[in-house]
């Protein structure tokens, strides 16, 4: 339940980080920091084209050369048999992810492994891979999304027959899927209207942009137990999807979470892990591989780029009266883009009594797509956001305005027909409407946009074990990878629960042998499910600290309860007792019953989704094109914010990253189908100077279904920036930007075609 | 012991595959256990697919792991695809 108005004594407070330390004197050990006697240099062999057929491989010579202490290829994994595993939303497939990590019959991308080699130096490993001789049958391939989906496309999977349509379709497509969701009849929505809009936009490909490339160590035993040293957000999914691609038993193998340089959704799927480890298998010798910057971007998920037709209609009073969207979505090279996201999130901020939205899962010839921060919710924004504030012109309402008319709230019917839970969208706007933000006037060329998002945060599986010392201190342990503060946040429950000092606990992260099974760092779970372990491991070290108490009194254990961090007397029946601090009684533990622990685990559900709307000043120059990013505003239902300087630092990462994505960020590909910026030189990124102090609004709406309102933070604030943007620069400029990034040549292309039409008028 | 009736709603795409377009029904139960054993009874196969496939929508809230969940005559509970970490 919900504390209330209760003053808490550590939630919300904002302690130093714990991983602070290690992190600023470079004591953090990433992926590619350990280091093991007679370690090998593992490599990957990648294609150089982005669609052949795979006639043969010569491993011979490379196997001969000195230094060399082993070659894989496909041959050296187990195959898998054609079947979708697990909700249709996330659905794995090996036969799919097997042929991702390690090419077999085809390349289907530019930077698909083909083979991998250890070797005892780097330079022995370039020219093993030298050495390896590939027979392509180079094939014609297709990139774009909609050419992809084109009837007459070259076909990656030439059989694959598009799932989701009835009768089946009788001939095989790049199309992998189509979902379809709905409420009410958008017809006789639309007929309702006054005004309707429909717009056709698009979104580039973009990377996640993590600092750290992938990389991993890997040990195979002579017993046939496996260990693994990775950066990932997810240590038990790296041993589960691991264990499963090379035969392995789970408990035959064990994986140690490094610190992480950044994931944002790209580390919750493995690449090197199982080649590492069938190359250690071979060799005899641990095995490290980490991937270049160039294997990062042609080898690693981008998330995907879609494109869209969104209709809305609304009346001229402002209410709208149905909302209609498609989405043809890149999947990559193997089925599984974040599609069925675009369909259920896009008109998730309003209360619209009728929506459609269908939804294509199309594969081409590009790296297969990972998640990435709020996967598919920003491309649908992108697009519906837009729309929305074209229609609030139309009817000369003002957007934020117009956002809070239409917002849902709980109860409101999502695009399933389900109801909302706790749901703090129209706060976000209303905290807008009162800001300074707003008040403050715009110079020539400078215009302001706004837009919102939604996400629906996670729930799930975790586990985690706290154990009480005999000194009053605790250390917690967790099998979630602290990706954005989660050490802290568990501290700060733990402390809160047990009502002991936040310093006295320790929270760390912990191998899949030492805690239970814990999903990856993604979905915005971790606080809300990580959090709910440990919880109640903190109630359980509670009910056995009052069982010692009652046993040191000699009382009934109903007689003890437990307060702000000290064990008392339930009653003055019970006795005339001095209260037992934590530390009174784990100093006991050994003549009481011994040391004093326990372990937590759940399956958390009672999620409610994050909300944000954001507003964003730009200025347009209009010689060159280029965008500045002037002010911006970002509020949030972060529900109860744990540790608030992560929370503002989630906000903050989550807009700069949608800024990249709206203004520079693509995947450029040449005719060749082979990606031309595959670096930080040519892909660019935000960086400082790039973007002012993004201002957190922190909205706190608690959820009620978890002990300290919880609800998840760290993703939907990626979603209304492209969207806030392009509105900001049609209010500069007039021009409606319809295709991401809007980058400086495309915004001039686009002012100039603007010219040339109103001088034609 | 006689259990409340309690209203359950099945997204579009199971009630096409299971149920020949029904999405809404009436089946007695105290907890979501009871939900899946009912509509096991009316549509053979349908309850691995839910529990495999489905989160479930109580009121609003929703949980991947539903069955001692408690429902009631007021209660509304919706099968709706898993959600899952992004």
């Amino acid at each position: 339940m919900d504390h209330g108005s209760k003053q808490f004594k550590w939630i919300g407070t904002r302690p130093i980080r714990p991983d602070g330390v290690d992190k600023v004197t470079g004591r953090a050990k990433y992926g590619a920091d350990y280091v093991f006697p007679n370690m090998l240099v593992g490599k990957v062999l990648r294609s150089p084209h982005a669609h052949a057929r795979i006639k043969s491989i010569d491993t011979s010579a490379a196997e001969a050369l000195s230094g060399v202490k082993a070659v894989v290829t496909a041959a050296d994994l187990p195959d898998h048999a054609f079947a979708y595993v697990g909700p249709e939303r996330v659905a794995v497939n090996f036969h799919h992810v097997t042929r991702n990590i390690m090419a077999r019959e085809k390349a289907l991308y530019e930077g698909h492994a083909i083979a991998a080699v250890a070797a005892t130096t780097p330079e022995i490993a370039d020219e093993a891979m030298r050495l390896i001789k590939i027979d392509f049958e180079v094939l014609p391939h297709v990139i774009d999304v909609m050419k992809a989906a084109a009837p007459n496309a070259p076909l990656l999977h030439e059989d694959m027959i598009t799932r989701g349509v009835e009768p089946a379709p009788t001939k095989p497509s790049n199309v992998s899927k189509v979902v379809n969701f709905g409420i009410g009849d958008v017809e006789v929505g639309f007929a309702a209207a006054d005004e309707i809009v429909e717009m056709e936009f698009d979104t580039a490909a973009v990377h996640q942009g993590y600092i750290e490339p992938h990389a991993c160590t890997a040990r195979y035993n002579e017993d046939g137990q496996g260990e693994i040293w990775s950066s990932s957000q997810g240590h038990f999914v790296v041993r589960a999807l691991t264990a499963k691609l090379t035969g392995m038993r789970a408990a035959d193998l064990r994986v140690y979470p490094a610190e992480i340089g950044g994931g944002f959704g790209g580390k919750t799927v493995v690449y090197l892990e199982p080649l590492a480890l069938m190359l250690s298998k071979k060799a005899g010798q641990a095995v490290r591989a980490v991937m270049t910057r160039d294997e990062v971007f042609k080898a690693s998920g981008p998330t995907s780029g879609g494109a869209m037709t969104i209709k809305i209609g609304c009346t001229k009073g402002g209410k709208i009266t149905a909302a209609e969207g498609s989405y043809y979505i890149q999947a990559g090279a193997f089925p599984g883009s974040p599609v069925i996201n675009c369909c259920l999130c896009c008109f998730a901020p309003y209360d619209i009594e009728n929506q459609k939205a269908v939804g294509y899962d199309v594969v081409s010839n590009r790296p297969k797509a990972a998640a990435y921060r709020a996967p598919g919710s920003p491309i649908s924004a992108f697009g519906v956001e837009s729309v929305l504030d074209i229609l609030a012109k139309k009817i000369g309402m003002g957007p934020l305005e117009f956002r809070r008319k239409n917002g849902a709230v709980e109860g409101s019917k999502t695009i399933m027909g389900s109801p909302h839970p706790s749901f703090g969208f129209i706060e976000t706007v209303e905290v807008l409407e009162a800001h300074d933000h707003m008040k403050h006037s715009l110079g020539p060329n400078q215009g302001r946009g706004v837009a919102s998002g939604y996400w629906f945060n996670g729930g799930g599986e975790s586990s985690a074990t706290l154990h009480l010392n005999a000194d009053g201190t605790a250390v917690v342990a967790t099998g979630s990878v602290d990706v954005g503060g989660s050490r802290a946040s568990m501290a700060l429950m733990a402390a809160e629960t047990l009502g002991i000092d936040y310093d006295q606990v320790r929270a760390i992260v912990t191998d899949t042998a030492n805690v239970g099974y814990t999903h990856v760092t993604g979905g915005s779970r971790v606080t809300l499910a990580t959090g709910a372990a440990v919880i109640k491991a903190a109630d359980a070290c509670i009910d056995e600290l009052r069982k010692r108490a009652a046993l040191t009194w000699d009382v009934d254990v109903d007689g003890v309860i437990w307060e702000d961090g000290f064990a008392k007397p339930a009653s003055s029946n019970v006795g005339d007792f001095e209260p037992l601090s934590l530390g009174d009684i784990t100093a006991k533990a050994a003549q009481t019953g011994g040391p004093i622990g326990a372990a937590g685990q759940v399956n958390a559900g009672g999620v409610s989704p994050g909300l944000a709307t954001h507003v964003v000043d730009v200025e347009v120059d209009p010689e060159t094109g280029k965008v500045t990013i002037l002010r911006y505003t970002a509020s949030q239902d972060v529900g109860r914010a744990i540790h608030p300087s992560y929370v503002e630092g989630q906000i903050q990462g989550g807009v700069v990253q949608g800024i990249g994505w709206a203004l520079n960020e693509e995947y450029i590909y040449g005719e060749d189908g082979r990606l031309q910026n595959a670096g930080f030189l040519d892909y660019r990124v935000p960086v400082a100077s790039d973007v002012p102090m993004v201002e957190a609004v922190m909205v706190e709406k608690p959820n009620p279904n978890h002990k300290y309102g919880v609800k998840g933070v760290g993703e939907v604030n990626i979603c209304p920036p492209m969207a806030a943007i392009a509105n900001a620069i049609e209010g500069a400029t007039g021009v409606r930007l319809q295709s991401l990034p809007m980058s400086p040549p495309r915004v001039l292309a686009a002012l100039d075609a603007a010219k040339l039409l109103q001088a034609a008028e | 012991m006689i259990k409340p009736k309690v209203r359950v709603v099945l997204a579009n795409s199971l009630s096409r595959q299971y149920t020949g377009g029904e999405t809404k029904f009436e089946v007695e139960a105290s907890r979501v256990r009871d939900i899946l054993r009912a509509l096991e009874d009316l549509f053979p196969g349908i309850r691995e697919h839910l529990e495999e496939e489905t989160a479930v929508s109580i009121d609003g809230m929703i949980y991947d792991d539903a069955y001692l969940q408690e429902v009631n005559a007021s209660t509304e509970v919706f099968f709706i695809p898993k959600l899952d970490a992004g």
